[in-house]
């Protein structure tokens, strides 16, 4: 069924229909935080809340984000949620303050990691969520019913809920996030602040036109 | 004052405790030849009495309902009465088992000690309990108007309560008594009437005694007790238990007059402490920590409800317990940019789901261990609370995905240096290797481990951990997939 662009009008008022029938319903446009990440809080004002954000691309590139997003986490003094689908977190490689603000949850499959973060959203006290479906085989197994009802969870809130995979497997993600490779082996001694800060990421946003073309781009 | 707090029929009240029992009914104590301990009034009317073997009883009335003596249930029963004397006075003497007495003195006198009598029958009576009541001048007196058959007495007159007393309430020997009869002594009064010293000649030192508590001039010390509160409940099941409806029920039960308490004592529960004995002899005992300390009734209920929800156990249990860990309220001030978790006792029940649902050991606040064996961590069970600031080196390098467990390959080493990696699905030739970083620990004992560990990057762009013990080759982890 086609609907976008057809008659906005009528979208419109459709929409305003709904919002003044079901006003707990209206979806808040989500809003940004800055995650001291120069690729995505320059081009893209930061992390949008209330909805869901895709990443996909180099798994270092994605591991650097997170590191970004922990780091903010101890500055701001909020706390995250990790499920893990594969269990392949490394604490001994993150520093302890950083540890302290995460919750981890490890998962042995792609479907327990996506009843775990169900639970997390619905429980509503982690701000930001983040699946890490990356390496994980059966990732398309995950119905799209899973994404859809995610979707509908998030934005009745104020949680960023992150999904780290290898390919994209997320339906209708509001946010795509392509995160180029963080560098290579002589990377190992560079200081992580400074790999985040020169994270390249090619940054898709669902709107007018859908994921026909990357909006912004970094270099 | 003194007040004394008498359960009536203690054993029989404590087997009787959560169970809907109005007919006759009877406690037998399975150690003492299994003969009927203590009985209702229901059973007194049918002619079943104290001593009767529980054949005996049936014989009289089929519908008879034969509890066996439970020593947990009494002795939540006896904490629950020695809280409620302390809520009096925190001078309480544990006289006897179902007994309490507590040394009012030292407290404002209330408007009405009838009310206040009133006040804890009513307290009791909330608990399908109950409870006898007096307040006398001295601790002896207090103890003899309890025994008596109203519900509440208050002893204004010392002289006179003794007065009117019947001399079998001075639980005087056999041979006592029967010489009382022959002096036509019927009541204290008459017997305080005699010649004290006289009494004593003909009597002995057992007068004495008698004469001394009635009298109603001596105030014998209390020995006081300096309890650490127990909030505890515990029941035992005549029959195994198949499902957990009944165990919630009880559960929700005991919480109910344990939170009364808790609130009573303006305290709140830190921990609970559920405790099922199996069929098998063995205990199953888990402990729950409050994240919030509250005295929230759903909230404790809640944790309870999730964990048995999902437990699943070999055995079935007989009988179930719980005690909760009661602490102080304790405010604490946030940072001016702190972010708290909205609803941590919220968060701690989501928590417990996701451990029933993942396991124990699946879910946590990451923590590292001080040593150098790879991949040791600890998971706590929540975060901690922020206080100092922690001082570290930055962190550096891409951090590392660990595969667990480790991925078993073939190396093609030159010089010792890995050159390529041939297995399914990492293959392909290195085209840098930094390395080797040889860890060895436990050399002490027989745990000791040795490993050399490399990190490559293969032509195809993937970033591996390699680790060598002995001949063998693993992939530890990778900082990036191919």
């Amino acid at each position: 069924m086609k609907i976008s662009g057809e008659n906005p009008g009528r979208l419109d008022s459709l929409r305003a229909l709904v919002e003044g029938k079901f006003p707990s319903r209206s979806v808040r446009p989500g809003r940004r935080r800055r995650i001291g990440c120069r690729a995505l809080d320059e081009e893209s004002g930061g992390l949008r809340t209330g909805v869901v954000t895709e990443v996909t691309g180099s798994s270092s590139g994605a591991q650097v984000l997170l590191a970004a997003l922990l780091a903010s986490a101890v500055r701001e003094g909020f706390h995250v949620g990790l499920v893990d689908a594969s269990r392949s977190f490394h604490p001994a490689d993150w520093p302890t303050n950083q540890l302290n603000r995460m919750l981890w949850v490890m998962c042995n499959d792609a479907r327990l990691a996506v009843q775990a973060v169900d639970f997390l959203i619905r429980d509503g006290n982690l701000p930001f969520l983040v699946l890490d479906l990356q390496g994980v085989q059966e990732v398309g197994k995950v119905p799209a019913s899973s994404w859809h009802r995610f979707h509908r969870l998030v934005e009745q809130s104020e949680i960023a809920l992150l999904v780290l995979s290898s390919r994209p497997v997320v339906e209708g993600a509001a946010m795509r996030i392509v995160a180029h490779r963080a560098g290579h082996l002589a990377a190992r001694l560079s200081e992580r602040q400074k790999l985040v800060e020169q994270l390249e990421l090619q940054i898709f946003e669902r709107g007018a036109v859908e994921f026909a073309e990357p909006i912004r781009k970094t270099a | 004052m003194f007040a004394c707090l008498l359960l009536p029929q203690f054993r029989l009240a404590a087997a009787l405790r959560w169970r809907d029992c109005t007919g006759p009914a009877a406690v037998v104590d399975c150690v003492a030849k299994g003969l009927i301990l203590e009985v209702n009034e229901a059973a007194l009317a049918k002619n079943i009495h104290p001593g009767f073997s529980p054949a005996q009883a049936m014989a009289r009335d089929m519908r008879v309902h034969i509890l066996t003596r439970s020593p947990a249930q009494e002795d939540a029963l006896h904490h629950m009465l020695v809280d409620r004397a302390l809520s009096l006075s925190p001078d309480v003497e544990e006289t006897a088992p179902g007994m309490c007495l507590a040394d009012l003195r030292k407290r404002p006198k209330p408007p009405s000690w009838h009310g206040l009598a009133d006040e804890i029958v009513a307290r009791f009576s909330a608990e399908k309990l109950r409870v006898t009541v007096a307040f006398a001048p001295t601790p002896d007196l207090a103890i003899l108007a309890a025994k008596g058959t109203a519900p509440v007495a208050v002893v204004y007159d010392a002289s006179a309560f003794a007065g009117a007393l019947p001399v079998s309430a001075l639980e005087l020997s056999a041979s006592a008594m029967e010489t009382l009869r022959d002096w036509g002594i019927a009541t204290v009064g008459q017997l305080l009437a005699l010649p004290c010293a006289d009494v004593i000649e003909r009597l002995g030192s057992e007068a004495a005694r008698v004469l001394q508590k009635v009298s109603g001039r001596s105030k014998r010390p209390l020995r006081l007790i300096h309890p650490a509160v127990k909030y505890a409940e515990a029941f035992d099941f005549e029959h195994e238990v198949e499902s957990t409806e009944p165990l919630l029920f009880l559960l929700r039960r005991f919480l109910i007059s344990l939170t009364d308490r808790l609130q009573s004592a303006h305290r709140v529960a830190r921990q609970l402490q559920l405790g099922m004995p199996l069929d098998d002899g063995t205990q199953y005992e888990r402990t729950f920590t409050i994240p919030a300390p509250t005295s929230d009734l759903e909230v404790r209920y809640r944790i309870l409800d999730t964990h048995l929800s999902t437990l699943r156990l070999e055995q079935r249990p007989i009988g179930l317990q719980l005690e909760i860990e009661a602490g102080e309220q304790t405010g604490s001030q946030l940072g001016l940019f702190e972010t708290a978790l909205r609803d941590l006792n919220g968060f701690g029940e989501t928590l417990a789901r996701l451990k029933a649902f993942l396991g124990e050991d699946s879910v946590g606040i990451p923590r590292k261990i001080d040593s150098y064996r790879p991949d040791t961590f600890a998971l706590d069970p929540m975060f901690p609370v922020d206080g100092s600031v922690i001082r570290e080196d930055p962190a550096c390098g891409i951090p590392l995905r660990r595969y667990r467990p480790a991925i078993l390959i073939q190396v093609e080493t030159k010089a010792g240096i890995p050159v390529s990696v041939r297995s399914n699905p990492l293959q392909g030739t290195v085209v840098e290797a930094v390395g080797p970083f040889r860890l060895s620990g436990d050399w002490w004992d027989n745990q000791a481990w040795r490993t050399e560990e490399w990190d490559v990057e293969l032509d195809s762009g993937a970033m591996l951990r390699l680790s060598r013990s002995g001949t063998e080759w693993k992939v530890e982890g990778a900082y990036e997939l191919c």
